[in-house]
């Protein structure tokens, strides 16, 4: 008998691109700490697709819901702090693939925050990553343009 | 309706501005945010942000002197639950807005007594999702059946809860949507858990009971 599946889309957020290898076994580990072994069986979970930040999960239609709360509490994939936010579930994976936004580039600059000048990540809407990892104490890691004195583009 | 985050520990405790903050949080589909740090006056954000003063460990006769003292406008007063006669003193002093970390208390730490208390003077009892995510096994078990236990109480007594995610970095977020589903793992009404995401509006406009003249 045919299965019946639905597909989950979801935003990977972290400082590193994974694989889907590494994506399913966060996922498998989070629903058998959750659910066990019996209902993960009965989920099925499967990583259909990863692109870039954006991945498509797939699960046991009537299931998504307990799919969506064991992806909600991953905080690491492969030891690297990272969080899974669920964005819509559907029947299909041709519509998820049409809600997934083009992808958007990431940009190396300079940024001056409180005197310091350091290398940075600028991504979509102004969203700004420090690059360096022994001034966290000194300044916050993660900021936005408001917060720099001054930004200038890598050529 | 307002959808809020009950509380982020952004920069200097956390690793994020408070504006990446409030940037990733409206991202998220969150309407305005709490956070337990010092905001420059006459800044605008992405969403609303509201102050907190998150007091911690403070001797049970310090405390009215702490909650009184405001360092910023508007600003909200939380204040960590430890045993029940504790619980009681914070709950009965004037100034303090919400109770959190209320799974770390002990056996009967936040009982029936408390739960009357924080009804009568609307004050507000904070879930956090973070021991939720990242908790494991027996931990995470009795964390749980604590929450359980707050939610029955809410039940009967119609104290506000704060739903909030505590988040120190950006991969701690959560959208309402994952904190509901997080906290449908303890209690399944969904209504409710919606209304607690808004229940910090409710806390900052209550008013004071009505005084015999």
């Amino acid at each position: 008998m045919r299965e019946n599946f639905r597909y989950v889309l979801v935003r990977i957020t972290s400082d590193s691109v994974f694989e889907s290898r590494d994506l399913y076994r966060s996922i498998a580990e989070s629903v058998i700490s959750l659910y066990g072994d019996s209902t993960t069986a009965q989920i099925w979970p499967s990583v259909m697709q990863v692109s870039g930040p954006y991945a498509i999960i797939r699960c046991r239609r009537g299931l998504e819901h307990r799919l969506e709360t064991a992806l909600s509490a991953i905080s690491q994939i492969q030891s690297i702090p990272a969080a899974i936010h669920p964005l819509k579930t559907s029947g299909t994976i041709r519509t998820l693939k049409e809600k997934i936004p083009p992808c958007t580039e990431k940009r190396s600059a300079k940024a001056v925050i409180s005197g310091v000048t350091c290398d940075v990540v600028v991504s979509m809407q102004g969203r700004i990553d420090l690059k360096e990892k022994g001034i966290y104490h000194e300044i916050p890691r993660y900021i936005t343009e408001e917060d720099t004195e001054d930004l200038y583009y890598d050529e | 309706m307002h959808v809020f985050d009950g509380c982020v520990f952004p920069y200097p405790s956390g690793t994020a501005s408070i504006a990446r903050c409030a940037r990733e949080l409206s991202s998220l589909g969150f309407s305005g945010c709490v956070a337990a740090s010092i905001a420059p006056e006459n800044k605008i954000y992405d969403i609303p942000v509201l102050t907190a003063r998150y007091l911690t460990e403070v001797p049970a006769r310090l405390l009215s002197r702490e909650a009184g003292r405001s360092v910023q406008m508007n600003e909200l007063v939380y204040v960590q639950a430890g045993d029940a006669g504790y619980n009681r003193n914070v709950l009965t002093t004037q100034g303090v807005h919400i109770i959190t970390d209320v799974h770390t208390t002990p056996k009967d730490g936040f009982d029936r007594y408390c739960a009357q208390l924080a009804a009568e003077r609307e004050i507000g009892v904070d879930l956090s999702v973070r021991p939720l995510i990242e908790l494991r096994d027996g931990a995470r078990q009795k964390v749980i059946r604590k929450y359980e236990e707050i939610f029955t109480l809410q039940n009967r007594y119609e104290f506000p809860l704060i739903l909030s995610s505590h988040a120190s970095d950006i991969t701690h977020l959560k959208s309402p949507r994952e904190m509901i589903r997080l906290f449908s793992l303890v209690w399944k009404e969904e209504d409710l858990l919606w209304e607690s995401l808004g229940s910090i509006c409710r806390i900052k406009n209550r008013t004071g009971p009505v005084v015999e003249i």
